[in-house]
This record gives structure tokens, C-alpha cells and sequence, in this order.
């Protein structure tokens, strides 16, 4: 086959950027006014690389292995990916548990000087032998791009002798600024590798686009609400099979549980296969539920079937929403997240009742103008800090901001409770988040937190956070550079 | 040769040189390297180490010059001069110690000499040479202490009674910590001062005054030999190698035998702990007794994990517990030279017969091995209880990575440790009931 070019960059893409600090009023003026400008910071704190969101985005996808060529630690992230892949076969009931199978051609100094072809050939056709996979996902890195290793054209050549299908996956982490190019660089392999027009159309089949962060719980709660509708939903590709992947050219349309995640895989089925696809965030709370709904409805003539159904849902939670927000009214919040659920959970948490005083959002674009238009509308002086985290300007603005629960996930929780704030994760298996049984559990969770704070409170009164004292003083965005310096 | 790698069960020298530093108190990484490691190698170090997160910094707080393809185009000293003058304005350390990754290796940005700028400046800037591609975690571990020991340790005059704890790798060992603790308080039994460097907040000070040490003990069958020689010599520091933590009565006493024996501690004292340790733990493995022999748990055991666990935790269960060694897997790719010697100490046991020994970092490798032993019962790491579920046997994670239980000072080592791992041994046994 032809070779494949990698996918393009969000920052070309969708002109994506990593580093800005206002309030959302003004943030909002600038995207209005189209004079929001690259910009980068003159210190940063370790961050998250597009390989990772691509390994990610494939390892649970069954009947699969993943092939990292890189040096080993690369290939590190795969033991935790593998925690979500066995919690996730717990949750949906399975009897037995199977690992994910990644690999690493574990790139050596001597494979830097002379290249690293060998390696993944050798174990490309081990992978395939030992486990006969209906596919083999092939990431590339830092190292194999640097050396210059001509990874297409090894993967083109080595389909001819293996079963397996081979699925290249581009993404060297220095690439892209945004990580979220990596979910773009994975999708980018299955339309490319794996996807072929069918002429068989399944009408009443959504795909839904959904990240390895949104769980078993979640998918549920949106069968639930997809059945009252007639539809059936097809969750890609976490947990997925190959035929999944293949058939979402068949489907009447497409959504997702994240945006920011499925947009370049949503696009793709559109413009390839006329398959047509939703542009809202994420179903999370009344407002974000309802509109997500109504978006998949307007492609589907289901106008009347979802009108009822949200009128119906919303009497059904009436009655806990308001006693939640009798309990949550004027609470301050501090929300720090990907681009969907930063938006949706501040958005969210207005809906119950908060304050909003502040929002870290990891990258901003055009997937979430719409939803800073609308943050800017209620919540115009709350702050927001568009950082791939940068712990630091966060740290900084809790200090400042005090607010009364900071609800972020799992890579900045903890520092969060070590200055003494009570938290919430915005993902775990364990619990609903989307649609509006996730509204009244979200809402509990964060009742529950503010309700006894004991661990976060004790916890800073014996442990501090790594800055100086003076940094507190300091502007926190004080090392966002603007464009011209960047 | 076998070049396969399934489930790595390390990462690379920047992971371990990044686990290594932040278990340090008030010692700051900062990453020279792609935007992706830090937060990779914390959580595909740290985090599957058993949950191991905190300390002063680490995760989202580890500064990192984050370079993108501009830097690789035209070199990234800029960006580092950049990141420490701003990482020393941020964040409050005792010393900030410069790790490279594998991009800055390949560009070739020269570090010691935008380090050495700081010489002058009265701030303490260390910096190690760790490109991924370089080795291992553990090679990690090796080349950061080699830069600290070339770079901050100070010499002085000899302190007798006191000594360096090394060959625990940070959150690559499970048990690291509560194993350092035990060691460290056996040794303070014998008299001795321990610089654990990663217990009780020790940091800096503990790395300037080691090169004063009596003795490195080092506690691995082949780990840190560039460190040790570093120590004898710029500062004459004698070393002493035992092949790994020792766990239960037979091996810490011989541990401990060998420490008084290259110090010159008093007979008397040594047999003195050892006698009350003894029999503590052994009034603790009498109470074990009803459902040990009750339920005659008696396995035939596939150990998984590096050769330092693998080593204490074999000998343990079989030298002390009557255990049938099945297998022994070693993991953490030693090198060819001390092969025989790790081969030997899991061989050479008091009782019961020889097991194979196998070397793979591999786990299609490590599942056949263990399938071809007949193993009862699994000691190894998470990703073992595959393995486990197809053969319909206990399971125990001991060894990296650990993602079923959260570790914070649980212990195996020494005397303390080894009634922890007696009652771990046997709980999946009647985890049913």
C-alpha cells in the first residue's frame, strides 16, 4: 500500500495551544476576536506525550498487541494502561482477567547509532506467532523518529509476512505540544490500516467515540437513554473489537463521550464514509446531557423521542437535583481537566448550585469555543488557565482562589489535597458520570467531599508542596510567554 | 538472541535515575528530555510500584524542559538554561540535579557545562547522563548515584560507626521502603548509624557526610559496582555485598554476621540481637504453625522478580518454610559476569533440591517457564496472576509491578519482614473463606 503520512498536528489542525492565563470573560474576547495567540512558558513541569494517548487510545482494543519502538521506558505507561484494562474486564463481568500484550523493541544505544528496523521486524513476527492478534498496533517515538527509522515503509513492507493486520501509529512525542494529536495519530492508524466502505448501512447503530477514562458505568447510563430512543450504541474503541472498528463505517451516525477525543475520528467517518457526527463536549450534567442528545437526535429525526425523553429525565432527578443544590449553593469550586471535562464539569457544577472561582483546562481550541462562550456567560471572572497541567500556575491560583473543593484528576488530586482542599476525581470505574443518573452522582460525590474533608485538612498541616513561598507571591502565569517571545 | 520484550517489567535509566532522585528529601529533578517522560515514568515507575505516590516532588511538580521538535532542530542548551534558572526560582529544594533523556542525548546538548555555570552561584546543580536508551531503571540508579557520589558527597574524616544503605531501587523495589526501615533498625541494633538516604527525610545532608561512611552495604547480587568503586576511590569507602534484602531468621542473622565481620563489631553484641530477634520471630512462626501445618501449605513455588527478591524471597520460603522451589525467574536483566554467582545463591539451598533458574524480561518467556514448572503457587508481580488464573493457583504480588494492593511500609526484610510475608504467603490460600 501507499505510504501512509503521519497525521497532522493539532496545533496546524485546529491551531490548538497549550498555554494561556485570564479570565474566561477575556479569554472568550480573544477567540472572538480570532487574537489568541501561540504562546509557550519559560518554565515547565513534566507533562503527558502524544505516544501515550496513542497507546491509550489502542490497548484494550481485544485481540490486539501493541508493539512500542522505542527505548523501554516509552513503553512504561503500559503497566498502568493495563490497571484500566483489567479494572475494565472486571466491571463489565468477565470470569477471567487477560493482560493487555504491549512490547517494547527496547531501542539500545547500538540501535540509535545503526537504526532499530531489525528489532521491530523480529518482534513484530514474534508478537504474531505467539498470539495469533487480529491486529498489531506499531507506536513510534522520540528515538525511532529521531534516528529516522523508516517505520511506513518496514510496516508495508512486513504486512506480507504476518496475519495480523499492521496499524501504524505516528507519534513522536516531540511532534506536537498538545497530547491530544496522539488520540488523532491512533485514530488516524484505524481509518487508515483498517477501515473499508461497506455497502450494508445498520440505521438505527451510533457510534460512540468514548476514552479509556470513561467507564463500563457510563456506557450503561448512555444505553440506557440511546434504548429509550431505539438506538444502539457502538463503544469505540476502548474494550472494543476489531469488527467494531470496522463496522462504524455502517453506522447512521456518529457521537462522543469526549469531543476532544473523537473529533479527528468523527470527522474522518463524515468525509470518508458519509457517516454524519454530533459536535457537542461530553453528556455530562442537565444542560450538557440534554444537548448531546439533541444534537444526535437532529441527525437522526428523533426530535419528538428525545424531547419526551428529556422532559422525562429531568421530573425523574428533579427531586435529588434540588435537594443537592440546597446542600451545594455558593459552595466555591476549582475545576482542572482535559478540554471536555473542564468545560462540562465547570459547567456542570454551576448547574448544582457552585461558584466556579477557576479552570485548568490542558489545551484549548475550537472543539471547546462554544463552551467557553457559555462558561463566559455565567461565570465571566472565574479564571482560566489553559496548561498541559503546569501544576505550578495551579498550586499557585488555589492558593489565591481558596476554594471550597478542587475537582481535577488523578495526576494532580493529590497535590490538590496536600494544600488541604477536599477533591473529587473527574473519572473512576466505580462510579456514573454522564448523562443524568451521573448528574445526581456526580452531585453526591461532591456533597460527600465537602461533608468531611478530614483527610485533605490534616494532610497539609504535616506536608508541603515543593515551591518556594515566594512563588505564591508571584503572578501565576508569570512564565507564559507570549507568542513573539515563545 | 533474544530481543523480545513483552510487559517490561523496568523502565529506562531516566525512569530510574527520576525514582531515585525524588526519593530524595527536597532534592529536585529537572527533566531534559521529551514532553512525555516525566509524567510516564512517574506513573509507569511509581505508580504501578504498589500505588507508590508522594514524597516532596514528583509527578506534574518535576520540572522538565519538555522538548519539541524546534529544540531537536536546533539544539535545546537555550531551553535548559531557561528551565534551571526558572526551576530555581519555583521550586524550593536543596539540590536541583539535571536528568537527561533520550532526545537531549541524541541532539548532544552539552549539560555538564551549562551546569557548571552554576558552580559559582552558591546553588547546588548536580546532573547525570541517563538517556532511556542507555539501560535500564537500574543502570538509572547506578549513574545518578555516580553523579552524586563524584558531584556532592564531601570527604572528611572517617566516621567509624557509621554506614551507606544501597541496591534498593526506588518504587522498582516494592518493598523499598519498608524494607530500608527494617535493615536500617537491625543495624541500629548493632550500633550502627544508617544513611538510608531515603528514609526519615534524609537528603543532602546524609549524601555529603556518606563519603565518610565506615562501609557501603549494598544490598543486591550486582547492582551499583561503578558506585561502589567511586566511593573507594575518592573516599576509601569499603563495600559490602549481600545478594539482596535478607529476609527471615537463617538470612539476616548471616547478614548481619557479615556486617559485624567487616566492621570488627563486638561477637558478643551481634549474637546478642540476633539471639532476641530469633526468638521473636520465631514465637510469631509458632502462632503460624496451626494453619501452616493445620492446612500443610506446602507449594511448589515459582518465584518471579528481580534477582534481589528473588532471592531473599526463595531462600526464605524454602530454607525456612519448607517450600519446593519450582522455578526461579530473574527478571531485572543482570549482567552476563554475575549470572553464575545469582545462579549459585538460588541453588544452593539446605534441604531442598536445586530449581531452574531462568533470565528473561519477557512475559510470554516467563509464562512458558513458570507452565513448564509444575509451580502450585506464584510469587511475582501483577502481571503474574495471568499466569496464575490459567494454572487455577495462588498468586502473590512481591515484585514490580504491583497494581492489586497499596504498599507504603510493608516490609519482607529481615526479621520483622519475614513474619509480614508469612502471613501474605498464606492468606491467598484461605482468601475464600
Amino acid at each position: 500500500m501507499a505510504l501512509i503520512k503521519p497525521v497532522p498536528i493539532r496545533e496546524h489542525r485546529l491551531g490548538s495551544c497549550i498555554a494561556q492565563g485570564d479570565t474566561c470573560g477575556c479569554l472568550n474576547q480573544q477567540v472572538k476576536g480570532k487574537c489568541l495567540k501561540k504562546a509557550a512558558r519559560a518554565f515547565n513541569q513534566a507533562t503527558v506525550c502524544q505516544e501515550w494517548y496513542s497507546m491509550f487510545t489502542l490497548l484494550t482494543v481485544q485481540n490486539t498487541v501493541a508493539i512500542v519502538h522505542a527505548p523501554v521506558g516509552c513503553a512504561a505507561s503500559g503497566a498502568c494502561m493495563n490497571i484500566f484494562n483489567r479494572c475494565g474486564q472486571v466491571v463489565r463481568g468477565q470470569q477471567r482477567i487477560y493482560n493487555a500484550r504491549w512490547y517494547a523493541t527496547n531501542l539500545r544505544e547500538t540501535d540509535i547509532v545503526h537504526g532499530g528496523e531489525q528489532k521491530l521486524r523480529e518482534t513484530v513476527k514474534a508478537a504474531d506467532a505467539r498470539y495469533h492478534p487480529e491486529a498489531i498496533f506499531i507506536f513510534t517515538s522520540c528515538a525511532s523518529g529521531i534516528i529516522g527509522d523508516p517505520v511506513a515503509n518496514i510496516v508495508n513492507e512486513l504486512q506480507d509476512e504476518v496475519q495480523a493486520r499492521l496499524v501504524l501509529s505516528q507519534c513522536e512525542g516531540f511532534r506536537s505540544s498538545v497530547w491530544a494529536t496522539g488520540f488523532d495519530a491512533a485514530f488516524h492508524g484505524i481509518s487508515e490500516y483498517l477501515l473499508e466502505p461497506r455497502a450494508e448501512k445498520e440505521p438505527d447503530l451510533v457510534n460512540v467515540i468514548s476514552p479509556l477514562t470513561v467507564g463500563r458505568l457510563d456506557e450503561v447510563e448512555l444505553e440506557r437513554l440511546l434504548g429509550e430512543l431505539g438506538l444502539r450504541a457502538n463503544f469505540i474503541p476502548c474494550y472494543s473489537s476489531i469488527e467494531q472498528l470496522r463496522k462504524t463505517v455502517s453506522a447512521a451516525a456518529t457521537t462522543a463521550t469526549c469531543l476532544a477525543y473523537g473529533d479527528y475520528f468523527a470527522r474522518t467517518l463524515t468525509e470518508r464514509y458519509g457517516v454524519p457526527h454530533t459536535r457537542e463536549l461530553m453528556p455530562v450534567g442537565l444542560e450538557g446531557t440534554d444537548r448531546w442528545l439533541r444534537a444526535l437526535a437532529a441527525l437522526l429525526g428523533k426530535e419528538r423521542a428525545t424531547e419526551a425523553l428529556i422532559e422525562r429525565e429531568h421530573q425523574r432527578v428533579a427531586a435529588p437535583l434540588a435537594e443537592l443544590r440546597r446542600v451545594l449553593q455558593g459552595k466555591r469550586v476549582f475545576v482542572s481537566a482535559g478540554q471536555a471535562r473542564a468545560m462540562t464539569f465547570s459547567l456542570l457544577a454551576q448547574e448544582l448550585g457552585f461558584e466556579l472561582v477557576g479552570t485548568t483546562v490542558y489545551h484549548y481550541d475550537e472543539v471547546i469555543a462554544e463552551s467557553i462562550n457559555r462558561l463566559a456567560a455565567q461565570s465571566g471572572g472565574a479564571q482560566i488557565n489553559v496548561a498541559n497541567i503546569q501544576h505550578f500556575e495551579t498550586a499557585n491560583a488555589l492558593a489565591r482562589l481558596k476554594p471550597d473543593l478542587y475537582v481535577a484528576d488523578d495526576m494532580t488530586t493529590c497535590w490538590g489535597a496536600k494544600q488541604g482542599f477536599p477533591t473529587v476525581p473527574i473519572y473512576d470505574y466505580g462510579m456514573t458520570y454522564l448523562g443524568y443518573s451521573g448528574l445526581l452522582a456526580i452531585g453526591t460525590r461532591f456533597a460527600n467531599a465537602l461533608a468531611n474533608p478530614s483527610f485533605a485538612v490534616k494532610l497539609a498541616r504535616h506536608q508541603a508542596l515543593p515551591y518556594r513561598a515566594a512563588w505564591y507571591e508571584q503572578n501565576p502565569f508569570k512564565y507564559i510567554l507570549s507568542g513573539a517571545q515563545a | 538472541m533474544n530481543i523480545l520484550t513483552e510487559s517490561p517489567r523496568y523502565s529506562c535509566a531516566l525512569g530510574g535515575a527520576l525514582s531515585t532522585a525524588k526519593a530524595l528529601h527536597r532534592v529536585i529533578p529537572i527533566l531534559h528530555c521529551g514532553p512525555g517522560c516525566g509524567m510516564m515514568l512517574y506513573n509507569g515507575q511509581n505508580f504501578i510500584a504498589g500505588y507508590s505516590g508522594g514524597g516532596y516532588v514528583g509527578g506534574a511538580t518535576v520540572p522538565s524542559t519538555n522538548t519539541y521538535e524546534r529544540d531537536i532542530v536546533f539544539g535545546a542548551e537555550k531551553r535548559l538554561r531557561q528551565t534551571i534558572a526558572s526551576t530555581i526560582e519555583v521550586m524550593d529544594g536543596d539540590l536541583y540535579v539535571v536528568l537527561t533523556g533520550c532526545t537531549a542525548e541524541i541532539i548532544g546538548d552539552d549539560v555538564p557545562s551549562i551546569v557548571a555555570e552554576y558552580a559559582d552561584k552558591n546553588v547546588p546543580v548536580a546532573h547525570a547522563s541517563t538517556g532511556g536508551f542507555s539501560g535500564t531503571n537500574y543502570h538509572g540508579y547506578e549513574k545518578l548515584w555516580e553523579a552524586l557520589a563524584q558531584q556532592v558527597a564531601v570527604a572528611g574524616p572517617r566516621e567509624p560507626h557509621l554506614v551507606n544503605l544501597f541496591g534498593m531501587v526506588p518504587a522498582q523495589d516494592i518493598y523499598w521502603l519498608g524494607n530500608t526501615e527494617e535493615i536500617a533498625r537491625l543495624l541500629g541494633l548493632l550500633g550502627l548509624t544508617v544513611n538510608t538516604f531515603v528514609t526519615q527525610r534524609q537528603g543532602i545532608e546524609q549524601v555529603k557526610q556518606s563519603a565518610r561512611a565506615a562501609l557501603n552495604i549494598v544490598l543486591s547480587p550486582w547492582l551499583a559496582e561503578g558506585v561502589l568503586a567511586r566511593y573507594q576511590q575518592k573516599f576509601g569507602v569499603p563495600s559490602l555485598r549481600y545478594p539482596g534484602p535478607p529476609i527471615g531468621p537463617t538470612a539476616t542473622a548471616e547478614f548481619l554476621r557479615a556486617v559485624a565481620a567487616a566492621l570488627n563489631l563486638e561477637h558478643a553484641v551481634v549474637e546478642r540481637v540476633i539471639a532476641a530477634e530469633d526468638q521473636y520471630t520465631y514465637d510469631y512462626f509458632d502462632r503460624a504453625g496451626m494453619i501452616f501445618t493445620g492446612f500443610g501449605i506446602q507449594h511448589r513455588i515459582a518465584v518471579i522478580g528481580d534477582s534481589s527478591t528473588v532471592t531473599g524471597v526463595l531462600r526464605f520460603l524454602v530454607n525456612d518454610f519448607s517450600q519446593i522451589p519450582a522455578v526461579a525467574v530473574i527478571t531485572d536483566a543482570p549482567p552476563e559476569a554475575h549470572r553464575p554467582a545469582i545462579i549459585q545463591t538460588l541453588t544452593q539451598l539446605e534441604y531442598a533440591a536445586p530449581p531452574p533458574v531462568v533470565f528473561t524480561s519477557d512475559q510470554w518467556s516467563v509464562a512458558q517457564a513458570v507452565k513448564a514448572a509444575g509451580a502450585t503457587y506464584i510469587l511475582g508481580s501483577s502481571l503474574d496472576k495471568e499466569i496464575a488464573q490459567d494454572l487455577g493457583v495462588p498468586q502473590l504480588s512481591i515484585s514490580f509491578p504491583v497494581s492489586d494492593r497499596l504498599v507504603l511500609n510493608r516490609a519482607y526484610a529481615g526479621y520483622r519482614g519475614s513474619i509480614t510475608l508469612v502471613e501474605d504467603f498464606i492468606s491467598p490460600c484461605v482468601a475464600a473463606l
